[in-house]
Formats: structure tokens, sequence, C-alpha cells
């Protein structure tokens, strides 16, 4: 059929920049608007995520917008009709939100634990968080428990940064790259134009996946992996970098607690931790002095092999010593492993040679002067251009945690970690290790009727006193979150809440609230049963899950079995706040976050989701979102976002705050700050300044900064506790090396010596 | 990954890229166990069994099996039309795979790793059969869906997308 030409009239053309929610990874584009309609989306050249590009899904934005499967009116399950049947009543928000509100309020009156809110592909979690606290129920989180919580886990509680979106590969100096697994998710874009970077300037791209899809399609090497095996490959890696002493000796002891002692009472209570002076501080064994001494000061020259008694008598390794026991123990040899990881040996041994050829044999120095964090200076920045990027493949394994970690450690041994070429951090990371949020686990709160939990939902525990379990050990969370069963679930089990809350274990809910996640379908494991427990009933004929409300911009297979449907808007319709306090899109050079703001009129009756929710806020008089007298503070969301602090001066917009926009990063409300954004094309960006690129975990100018804008948390406020006691003596950002196991022992051999970049092997 | 975090609106161009999906198999594999492109195969697991459709690739380890996720949907949903190759011929592998771990005593730990939560999607063990002649089209299937009051369930045969339409 042929069409005719019509020219377009560019002139009755509106062009708005925002940002694309067609995956996780938030590019800027620009919308062309005709008429009212989106005529096309292209990528946005001034924005710092992608530059400019564009892949087909973001451009396909369009048909999003006007796909049939969106919502446009609140539902009501029609009374009497079974849930799961899809038999729908159109209602008005007045309504919806009436039944909602008295249900909500009824909870919070009596037991807020009875409320679960979980979300799934949502990028506004600071918020949401934020209501879930405020509501006092510790049955929040999104959808990492079955997404990556792997990766942020292990790389939080390992060098302060992550793979995910808070860590990047450098792809201007890299000369050597790793993909493990796929990880073409949360940042797709950046990825290719990366990967352009590297052909271009000749690095060599390795990847390691079960499957030759995506980006290794292009790999100079695809290593065709047994699945789940990648963590036994890295540790062998680490195997040959140890027996030939390829490691980076002076990065270990400057700026990780390789030479930390570590107690060795197997079988006693302290067996495995740090051994620590009176005030707390790391015990390492100077070689100089011939004596223990604080590990986190200047001047001292720590031992990276040595067993030393402590003066109560208990016997004390380094973690150096232990790691190198465990892994040149003959099961990480490359012959051990080849079979488990469908690997040959020699390309194992090859791989780990021209990851340490290029880390010390091709190392990029810029002389960029720099301070780190216990005041020495240097003249310049080395890198060991050795990138890696690793996402979802490593991490939805059981071994997941372990695996990162391996390859961190892999990342420490070599010194690639945040210098030139290497795994560079994102602001607001790195963070201390561990960070200091911890979940709210005080059961006295978690029950109160109507009163705010004191902390997030969500946190990072630190010690057994930290897991969110009664005084009887038994799981506070519906989820079973921060219990012994998975105690570092720092982003929930979403995954778990259905069957959990129908097994009335350890508890029955009376809500269930959900967006944007289809747990009726492909986000469930067991899908089939668990579609018949969300329609389960109890011998009463009451069903197991009483009310489920489910909030999406689309229908889906878990709409059919909500009782009360909220529709969403899409992401062209409204404002959005991609923040600092979450998971902004800041990049290693630049802070940054970013906006979504409507750049079509809504055509259909139905609501941005963070509208309701600080409707519901307000109904419901949540603290934060209430003054004194109960009314509400915040108008809506483009107001709760410029007027709402976490901390004086802190919101969840970082550019142009103070009430005269002056204020990058920190200052007061700026009523204008929307407008700001959009002037700027949707995004704003603080560049750091050379000094403070690189070693962000030891660099004192980074981490001063850092502090006073609240990007990180400051000392004074840290409990005294965990490998960071307070006070000046604190040492901040120390990547650990970690090991448990010991059978045998070397005197220390090794010591500061700046000027020699490649160290000798063990001897 | 043309899906990815784009499930929920069936996006009419995105599906043009793929609106049905396989359980792929290196082709050598496939060939040693007397397995061809567009087989239907019983794909087996410690929790149940689903059948789908064969494709064979040359870029995947011989001891692994894939799909994409979320490329198969209940009929009726989403708005797509009801025989919509998203609900005749996709399928779920999640069918295979459950929340809960095999009984250890008295409990059933979850199916996630034992220190983070996360859930433990790729750890799956499956067993792959070919079909008898007689046994053809996607198990399990679900009824189609209401749809929606809005919805007339009428769907564009060919869409154009031409300014301010
Ligand atoms: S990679 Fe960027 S343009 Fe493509 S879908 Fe994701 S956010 Fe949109």
């Amino acid at each position: 059929m042929s069409r005719e030409f019509i020219p377009e009239d560019r002139a009755k053309q509106q062009t708005h920049y925002t940002t694309c929610y067609m995956c996780a990874c938030r590019c800027g584009v620009k919308v062309t608007v005709d008429n009212g309609h989106v005529r096309f989306i292209e990528g946005n050249r001034s924005h710092p995520v992608n530059h400019g590009v564009i892949c087909a899904k973001g451009s396909a934005g369009i048909m999003k917008q006007y796909s049939p499967a969106k919502l446009s009116k609140p539902l009501r399950r029609r009374s009497g009709s079974e849930r799961g049947a899809g038999d729908f009543v159109e209602i008005e928000w007045d309504e919806a939100l009436d039944l909602l509100t008295a249900r909500l309020a009824k909870i919070r009156a009596t037991n807020p634990t009875q409320l679960a809110f979980f979300t799934g592909r949502d990028q506004m979690q600071a918020l949401s968080g934020l209501w879930a606290q405020q509501f006092g129920t510790p049955n929040w989180a999104a959808h990492g428990g079955f997404c990556s919580v792997n990766m942020a886990v292990a790389g939080l509680y390992t060098i302060g940064y992550s793979f995910w979106e808070f860590g990047a590969p450098d792809w201007d100096y890299a000369k050597y790259f790793m993909l493990w697994g796929v990880a073409e998710d949360h940042a797709s874009n950046p990825i290719k134009i990366g990967l352009d970077k590297l052909k271009r300037s000749g690095a060599k791209f390795v990847s390691i996946n079960p499957v030759r899809t995506g980006y290794s399609a292009i790999a100079d090497e695809w290593i065709p992996i047994r699945p789940g095996t990648d963590g036994l490959l890295a540790l062998a890696l680490v195997h040959v970098l140890l027996k030939r002493g390829l490691v980076d000796w002076e990065f270990l002891i400057r700026y990780t607690n390789a030479p930390w002692l570590v107690v060795q009472t197997p079988g006693m209570p302290g067996d495995g931790l740090f051994a620590r002076d009176g005030d707390g501080n790391p015990l390492v064994w100077d070689q100089d002095a011939q004596r223990l001494v604080n590990g986190t000061l200047a001047g001292i020259a720590p031992a990276l092999y040595a067993t030393r008694d402590l003066p109560d008598g208990r016997r004390a390794k380094t973690v150096f010593a232990l790691a190198t026991e465990r892994y040149l123990d003959d099961r990480y040899a490359p012959e051990t492993l080849a079979a488990e990881c469908g690997v040959p040996a020699q390309t194992i041994t090859r791989i780990a040679l021209e990851m340490a050829h290029v880390a010390f044999n091709e190392t990029v120095e810029l002389l960029i002067p720099w301070t780190d964090m216990l005041g020495r200076t240097h003249h310049s920045v080395i890198g060991r251009p050795v990138a890696m990027h690793a996402m979802r493949g490593v991490s939805a394994h059981s071994n997941g945690f372990q695996t990162c970690r391996a390859i961190h450690l892999l990342q420490m041994l070599l010194g690639a970690l945040d210098g030139p070429g290497n795994f560079r951090a994102r602001t607001p990371f790195p963070r201390r290790i561990p960070m200091r949020t911890l979940p709210e686990n005080d059961p006295a709160l978690i029950f109160a009727p109507n009163t705010a939990l004191k902390r997030m939902p969500n946190g990072y525990p630190a010690r057994p006193e930290d897991l969110v379990i009664d005084a009887d050990g038994r799981p506070l969370r519906i989820d079973k979150a921060y219990s012994w069963e998975t105690p570092l679930s720092a982003h929930g089990l979403m995954h778990m809440v259905i069957t959990n809350a129908v097994n009335r274990d350890p508890y029955p809910i009376d809500t269930l609230l959900l967006f944007m996640a289809n747990m009726a379908w492909n986000s469930s494991m067991n899908t089939a049963e668990v579609r018949q427990m969300l329609a389960r009933k109890d011998e009463q004929g009451d069903y197991a899950i009483p009310f489920l409300v489910v909030v999406d911009a689309f229908d889906s297979e878990i709409v059919k079995y909500a009782d009360l449907v909220l529709p969403d808007t899409t992401y062209l319709e409204r404002y959005d706040a991609i923040s600092l306090l979450d998971r902004p899109i800041s990049e290693p050079d630049a802070a940054a976050d970013s906006i979504r703001h409507p750049v079509i009129a809504l055509d259909r009756d139905v609501r941005p989701w963070q509208d309701v929710l600080v409707e519901l806020a307000s109904r419901l008089r949540l603290p934060a979102f209430s003054r004194a007298d109960g009314s509400r503070k915040f108008k809506d969301y483009r107001d709760f976002i410029v007027n709402y602090e976490k901390l004086p001066g802190v919101g969840f917009l970082a550019g142009w705050r103070g009430k005269d926009g002056d204020k990058p990063l920190r200052g007061e409300p700026n009523p204008k700050q929307w407008e700001r954004y959009i002037d700027n094309k949707g995004f704003f960006a603080y560049q750091w300044p050379e000094h403070m690129r690189y070693y962000r975990y030891a660099n004192k100018d980074y981490l001063e900064f850092a502090e006073k804008h609240a990007l990180r948390c400051r000392s004074s406020a840290l409990p005294g506790r965990g490998c960071t006691p307070a006070g000046s003596r604190r040492i901040r950002g120390t990547a650990s090396v970690s090991s448990h196991t010991s059978t045998r022992c070397r005197s220390g051999i090794h010591r500061s010596s700046p000027a020699r970049p490649i160290a000798p092997g063990i001897r | 990954m043309m899906m990815y975090h784009s499930w929920d609106s069936q996006n009419a161009w995105l599906r043009q890229i793929l609106s049905r999906n396989f359980l792929y198999m290196n082709r050598a594999t496939a060939g040693a166990s007397g397995l061809a492109d567009d087989d239907w195969v019983w794909v087996e697991s410690h929790h149940g069994r689903i059948r789908c459709q064969l494709k064979t690739m040359e870029g995947c380890e011989p001891h692994t099996v894939w799909t994409w996720n979320a490329v198969g949907r209940q009929r009726g949903t989403s708005g797509l039309a009801e025989d919509a190759s998203e609900a005749t011929a996709g399928f779920l592998l999640n069918h295979l795979i459950s929340e809960l771990l095999p009984a250890s005593g008295a409990r059933r730990f979850t199916n996630s790793d034992p220190v983070t939560g996360q859930a433990a999607w790729f750890d799956l063990r499956v067993r792959v059969r070919k079909c008898a002649p007689d046994e053809t089209g996607i198990q399990p299937t679900f009824s189609a869906a209401k749809r929606r009051p809005d919805d007339d369930g009428s769907r564009p045969d060919v869409l154009h997308w031409t300014r301010g339409e």
C-alpha cells in the first residue's frame, strides 16, 4: 500500500527533554510532540548517561504511550466475583482513595505490619521507602531481592561501591575488559558507547557467559562457562595471581585491610574477628617497630603476612595470610576447577596472566596530584587498566554473593579499583564499609500503632544485633529479610511475600500493595501455584491475603487478581525525580541526577502513583508529610520534591538548591527547581575536579567534600562499632579482603615502598 | 533484552522483534540427543514440567539451556489479542522453579542466596526430552482472562504511525 508523503511542519512541533523509562538505564531523551501526540523520541546529546545514543526500546517508547494495555480508570473487583477472574467495575478516584485510606488507617491504628508494600520496576524507592517507614511497616522492599541484590550487597560490604549503577568501567582508559555473565541491563547504552570506545582503542573484551548473546557477540574472547561457576573461575584466577606474586602489594597495604590481624581461636567466641586495641582500632604488625600498632595510622610498616600472639595470648593472623593460605590451595588450581567451570586450565591461566600484564605492565599514570585519607600526598594517579562489569547473570544464583566477592577480591589483588582504566565509583558511592544504614528492628516500634519507624525498613546489618528478628530469633518481616535465613537481605525478598503470607509464616497480613510488579506471572517463581495462592481462601471463606491492591499503568496478569487497581500514568505524562537519595545517574566523573516531567497531557482518568502516595500519606497524617496540626505539608509530588528535606539542605534533587538556585548538592529548597532542571534538558551534573576523581574510598578531599554535602554519612553520626570506630582515628573506605580458614602462616615480608609500582613475587 | 523492563506495555514495535520465545540449546548437544530446531520438548525439573518448542544455536555452553524472560503471556492480558503468539507459543520457565527448596527436616528454606536472599533463578537443573509426535502446543496453559471494562477488544492488524495520530 502506498501512502502519500506529506512533509512535516516542524514549526508546529515541540521538543521536550526528559528521561527514558523503557529500561533501568535512564537515558536522557528528546521527545518531539506534534499536535499533542508523541511524534518521535531521540537521544539527548548533552545527557551524561547516553550522550545522545538511543536504543530500539527507547525510541519505541511511543508505542508504550499508545499501548492498548494502558489502564484508564480505577477498578474494583465486582462484589461476589472471584479474585483472579478479572471481573471489575470502574470506580471514581474518590471512592478508590476513600476505600484504601480507611483500610490503611485501620491497619496503622492496630498493627502496621499488616500492610506489605512491595514494588517492582520502581525508580522512586526513596519515596516509597520513606512512605513505608512513616506508615510504620517493616514490610517494604523493591524488587532487588529477585533481581541482583547479590551484586549490591557483595560490593557494598567489600569495596563500598558495587556493580549495578554504583560503579562503572572506565571506558576511556581500560585496556582489558571482563564482562561476567548477563549484564546488559542497568547500564545499556553506556555499555554500548563504552564497548565502541574499547574497540577503537584496541582494548581486549573478554565475555564470560554460558550464552553468547547481547554484547558477547562482539567480544574478542568468549568463555562459555558452566552456569553458577563464575566464583570458582574468579578464585582460580586469584590462585594464579597469588602463586606468581602478580599482586599490587602497595594497594593492598595502603587501601585494604589485608594487613589487619584476625583472631584465630577456632570454636571459641571471637574467632575470625579483627584483633583490636582498647579503642577499637584494628591491629597490624609493624615491621619497623616490631610491635602491634593501630593499623589506621600513617607512617607505619604493616606486615602483609604475619602470625602474632596478642597481649591476651590469643593468636592472630593477617587477613592476607589467611586469604593466601586458602586460595593457594590446590582446590583453587586451574587444573582442579577446569572441569567444574567448563573452561580449560590453560585458558584460566592465560586470562590471569593477561590481566596481570595489563595491570602491571600497561599501567596508566595520570599526573594528577591528590591526597589520601591519611594525608599522604601523591604526585600522580596510578591506574591498573583492567575493568570489569557483572550483573544479573552471576547474581541470580544461590552462590552469587560469594561469586561477586570473589570478583572484587580479584580487583583488589590487581589494585584495579576506582583508578584510571578500571572499575570506578559513582556518587554517592563509595560508602562506608559496612554502610551505616541499619534496618529498623525494634519490635516495640514495629508493632506500635500509629507510629513511624525510626530507621528505614531496609539497611545493612553489621552485627547479629542488627537482624530484624524477635527475642526468640523469629523473623519480624513478612519476607523474613534480615533473619538468620538470609541475614544480609538488603533488598528484601519480594519473591517470598505471597507464599509466606498465605502460609502465615511468620504471620498473616491484611493488605498487599504491589506497584509495577507482575507477581502473578513472570516475577514469581512457581507461577501456577502462586496464582492459586493469590486466590486461596481459608476455612471461613476469606482470602488468605484479604486485600490486594495493584498499582500499574498497564494491564497484566497480576492486575486480574487485584481487589483494587490504581492506574498510574506513563513516564511521559508525569514528574519523577531520579535522586541521589536513591539510585542516581551519577557517572564516575560527575555526581548527577535527573527528572521526568509531563511532555504530553493526560487523556484518561489515571494519576501518577507518586501523587497518590503523597495524597495517602497526607490523609493518613504520616508525620513527614503532615504539619503539627495534622494538615498536609505537601500539595502533591512536585511540591514534595521541592520542599522535603531529609537533612537540612538535602532533598530529593541536588541541582540548583538554595532559594536562588545557586547552591549545588546542598542548600535550602528552591521553589524554581523543577524549572531549572527542565531548562537544563532534564538533568543536573556536578563535575568532580580532577583530584577528586580517583581512589575515592581513600581520597581525602573527596571524602571531606562528600561528608559536607551529605553524600556520605559523617563520622560523628556513626554508632561506635564495626570496623570504623568513631573518633579521629577512624579509617575510611577501606576495602576488605576476607578469609576465614587457616592452616599455616608466613612471616611478614612486605612493606610500604611507594616507588615500586609492581611488587615482587611471594618469597 | 528487547523486552527487559518494558514487558508491561506489550510494545507494538518491540513485539515485531520477538513475539514468542523458544528454548535455546547448543546445536551439538541437541544433535547428540536427537533434537532439532522446532521440536516440541518437555522440560522437567524437580518441581514440574513444561512443554515448549526448541531452537538450537552454536553460541551456547553445551550443558546450558535458556530462554527470554516474560515473552510468554496469559491469554487475554496486557492488551494483546487472544490469539497473540505470546499467549499461544510463548512460555515461562518460572513454572519449573520453586520459591522453596525441597524440604530439609521440618522446614523449607527459600530458594535464594543464603546470605542476601537473592532469588536463585539460574540454579535450576532440568531434563529436556523430545515430545511424542502427537504432543504439541505449550504446557501449562491458562484460561483466557476477562477483558477490562474499558477494552472493547479491537486490535488493528496493521498499525500506521504518522504525525498527530
Ligand atoms: S538503554 Fe536508554 S534509551 Fe534504551 S530503553 Fe534503556 S533507558 Fe531507554
